[in-house]
């Protein structure tokens, strides 16, 4: 273990993706085991130090953020213990980068990760884990069966599947306990052929993914677009690429009618220019031979994750979300757009679905909402600055009304902490945002492990 | 000091995938992310000394970075800064350290500069660590009909490279034939010997199994030109390389200024047993003077330079 105050040291944590919160940590831990973070933890419990755990730092609001107190930096704890060919038991450290590469020489893949590989096991564990194939498999959380967990009291245990713990811990948002090391699925590497397909309308787009979806026909699928002018039905193969009766448009149709659209709307021209600019870039990436080989996608996360960050990041990574029942898709996708115009000239909707199995407990209080359906639906809507910056409140507005969005559709969020954290009991009730609260006071006394991001400290409730 | 873009840093981090003072410390702070967020958030170079210089220059993060962060040109600039303020008069009376910091390196920190334009440039790792390669490398050269006249040989000079890393001096890009060290071609707008040998397998023997170490400064820092040659051996022998998932070159570090003047050098038999790792390969083949040194000193396999490989 190694504590560090120098300034450098602490600057390089004082914000996270979404960077909109900033502040300095007192202190920075760097924890190369799980004996490490058991002993910064039963310490802070003693002196009511506040605790801030941090991996790949992605939250975007400003979750894994700390201020007064330590930042417990868990990257160091990043190595593959063993795999078995079906699971793989690594440190909750590890970045999916990392897995991947550990794994690429057994023939094996993770099965479901969030699509930025800089995200950590640990950390994706407890927030749920989306990937272009979770129609199929299900979030990252999912893939999880046995666990290595120090309490916030300082205690190390395992935990499996069936165990209540492993379910508080699992989508837990780092309330309940540390995750430091996990027995995830794994299964045999299959490179990808990807092929888009383009419609103007975004209902039947999303028609055609539930379609897709319910019939279990892709190995991969997902909806991006721009604004809402050109929408791209994204489809993966891990075997030959199949025909399907899709109401997609050809390229050529797709230009056509958003030429139509925008030839009598002189003020529209502006965002023509901009759809061209953006398809420009954006079609020679998904050819660059670095990512394609033979027609396949290889490594399908690193060329995801490489492009996302090219294409839709930027000074400010503002993507809130809607989580919500097949039946709302299309409204909340909608109702969405509707917001995103009227706070941003440009934008995109990134929308997926995840399958659920069942009923388990930790979907309680989670991005997965609740609902009997095998599968529910995520969209996130995220400006395109552009070059443009705008205020922080501005941004705060825009995230309120998509999440308002939800309020009145029903369903869960995906980034519900940090400084989305008013809208929790607005969402989940009361009643349910207590238990859990007294489930964490019970387990973290002191309520030193990621204090304010999810509940209120007891002084402030 | 527009080039200087850190304000440009989104903090997505995939700078630190492949950064090897990462890989061996696991500190965001002596990554590419870390100075950015550390000049963002207002620190100067005094504060940021551990940083500048645990970076290699390898050049991964300038590869990979999304928003085109000139992060090598930071390193540089930042290097520069503290050493104007070693340099300075001392006012304090407390001394100033005006010695340079890698006075260790020993020749090759001469500031004699070559006035000739030279046809090969050998580098001061083969001419002082290495020169049993010297013969096999002029013979390869006289086999594809380029002139094999060691100028720097003769001479003994220094090329600068190093004092460019060093930020005790500006890169001056003198003309020169052949280069047979990459990290001459800091200072040299020449071609390399290694992609020459890419372009002339035929002359060698390479019989699979072996690991290829591509020169990381080259494949990283000119990534469109340099990745499909490397990778066009890979295809051809199905060797194990030193490229990751994102198909760019990971380092030892004994090719940089670090590992070369033996300071602040990062553990570069650590390295070496990671890039192994997953290579059963027993013979190992490079096109990088100092790599071939630390491979044949850390690796316990048959280490060979590619012109050790002629037919």
């Amino acid at each position: 273990m190694l504590l560090r105050t120098d300034r450098a040291s602490r600057a390089c944590y004082r914000t996270d993706g979404g960077q909109i919160v900033y502040r300095f940590p007192d202190a920075v831990v760097h924890a190369r085991c799980p004996e490490d973070v058991a002993e910064v933890l039963h310490r802070a419990q003693h002196n009511g130090t506040p605790v801030t755990c941090r991996g790949g730092g992605l939250t975007t609001e400003g979750e894994s953020v700390g201020g007064a107190g330590i930042l417990l930096d868990v990257k160091g704890m990043n190595r593959l213990i063993d795999c078995d060919g079906a699971t793989a038991w690594v440190e909750a450290g590890m970045t999916w980068y990392e897995v991947a590469a550990a794994l690429r020489p057994l023939g094996l893949d993770y099965t479901s990760a969030p699509l930025n590989l800089l995200s950590t096991v640990g950390g994706t564990l407890g927030v749920g884990g989306i990937d272009v194939n979770s129609p199929r498999h299900g979030c990252a959380a999912d893939q999880a069966v046995e666990l290595e967990v120090v309490t916030p009291t300082g205690e190390i245990v395992r935990v499996k599947e069936g165990d209540d713990y492993l379910e508080r811990v699992l989508l837990g948002y780092g309330q309940f306990g540390v995750i430091t090391k996990a027995r995830i699925k794994v299964r045999p590497y299959r490179p990808m052929t990807v092929r888009h397909f383009l419609y103007t309308d975004v209902g039947v787009a999303l028609a055609d993914m539930m379609h897709l979806v319910e019939q279990d026909a892709v190995e991969a699928c997902a909806i991006l677009t721009l604004r809402d002018d050109v929408v791209a039905l994204i489809l993966g193969f891990e075997c030959e690429p199949q025909d399907f009766p899709l109401r997609h448009l050809s390229e050529r149709r797709t230009i056509a009618t958003v030429a139509c659209r925008f030839a009598l709307r002189p003020w529209r021209w502006r965002d023509a220019g901009f759809l061209r600019r953006r398809q420009a870039e954006l079609l020679p990436s998904l050819h660059n031979p670095l990512f394609v080989r033979d027609g396949c996608v290889h490594d399908r996360a690193v060329v995801f994750s490489r492009l996302i960050w090219r294409q839709w990041g930027g000074r400010r990574v503002v993507i809130p979300d809607l989580a919500i029942t097949m039946s709302n898709f299309e409204t909340a996708a909608r109702r969405g757009i509707a917001v995103c115009k009227r706070y941003f000239p440009y934008f995109t909707l990134y929308a997926v679905m995840i399958r659920k199995f069942g009923d388990r407990p930790r979907y309680e209080m989670s991005a997965i909402p609740a609902t009997d359906d095998p599968h529910v639906c995520g969209i996130e809507f995220s400006p395109l600055l552009e070059g443009a910056d705008y205020s922080p409140d501005h941004y705060q507005r825009f995230k309120n009304a998509i999440y308002d969005v939800g309020l009145e559709l029903g369903g869960s969020y995906y980034r519900f902490g940090g400084v989305m954290k008013p809208y929790i009991r607005r969402m989940f009730g009361e009643d349910l945002v207590n238990r859990h609260r007294a489930m964490k006071l019970q387990l973290d006394p002191a309520f030193i492990l990621n204090p304010g991001v999810i509940f209120d400290a007891p002084e402030a409730a | 000091m527009s080039e200087l873009n850190f304000g440009d840093c989104i903090g997505c981090g995939l700078c630190i995938l492949g950064c090897p003072a990462y890989e061996e410390t696991g500190f965001d702070l002596l990554t590419a992310r870390g100075r950015n967020k550390g000049l963002q958030a207002g620190l100067d170079a005094s504060e940021m000394t551990e940083s500048i210089w645990a970076c290699t220059l390898c050049g991964y993060c300038d590869a990979i970075c999304p928003n085109d962060v000139h992060n090598v040109a930071i390193v540089l600039s930042l290097r520069r800064q503290l050493a104007a303020v070693r340099l300075k008069p001392d006012t304090t009376g407390e001394g100033v350290d005006v010695q340079p910091r890698l006075s260790s390196v020993g020749s090759g920190f001469s500031r004699t500069k070559a006035v000739v334009e030279p046809s090969l440039v050998l580098g001061c790792t083969i001419r002082e660590r290495a020169a049993h390669l010297i013969p096999s490398i002029r013979d390869f050269l006289t086999r594809i009909g380029r002139s094999s006249d060691a100028a720097d040989a003769a001479s003994g000079a220094c090329c600068g490279s190093l004092e460019v890393e060093a930020g005790r001096g500006m890169p001056s890009k003198s003309r020169a034939g052949v280069v047979a060290d990459p990290i001459c071609l800091e200072q040299y707008d020449a071609e390399f010997l290694g992609v020459l040998a890419m372009q002339h397998l035929e002359l060698f023997d390479l019989e699979p199994p072996f690991y290829y170490y591509a020169p990381h400064r080259l494949v990283n820092r000119d990534h469109a030109r340099m990745y499909p040659l490397y990778d066009g051996l890979r295809r051809r022998f199905d060797c194990d390389m030193n490229f990751d998932l994102n198909r760019l070159a990971r380092s030892t570090s004994a090719g940089s200024l670090q590992g070369l003047s033996g300071e602040h050098a990062l553990d570069i038999p650590a390295a070496v047993a990671r890039l192994l790792a997953h290579s059963r390969a027993e013979r190992i083949v490079t096109c990088s003077p100092a790599d071939y040194l630390a491979f044949k000193a850390y690796s316990g396999r048959e280490t060979r330079y590619i012109t050790e490989c002629l037919r």
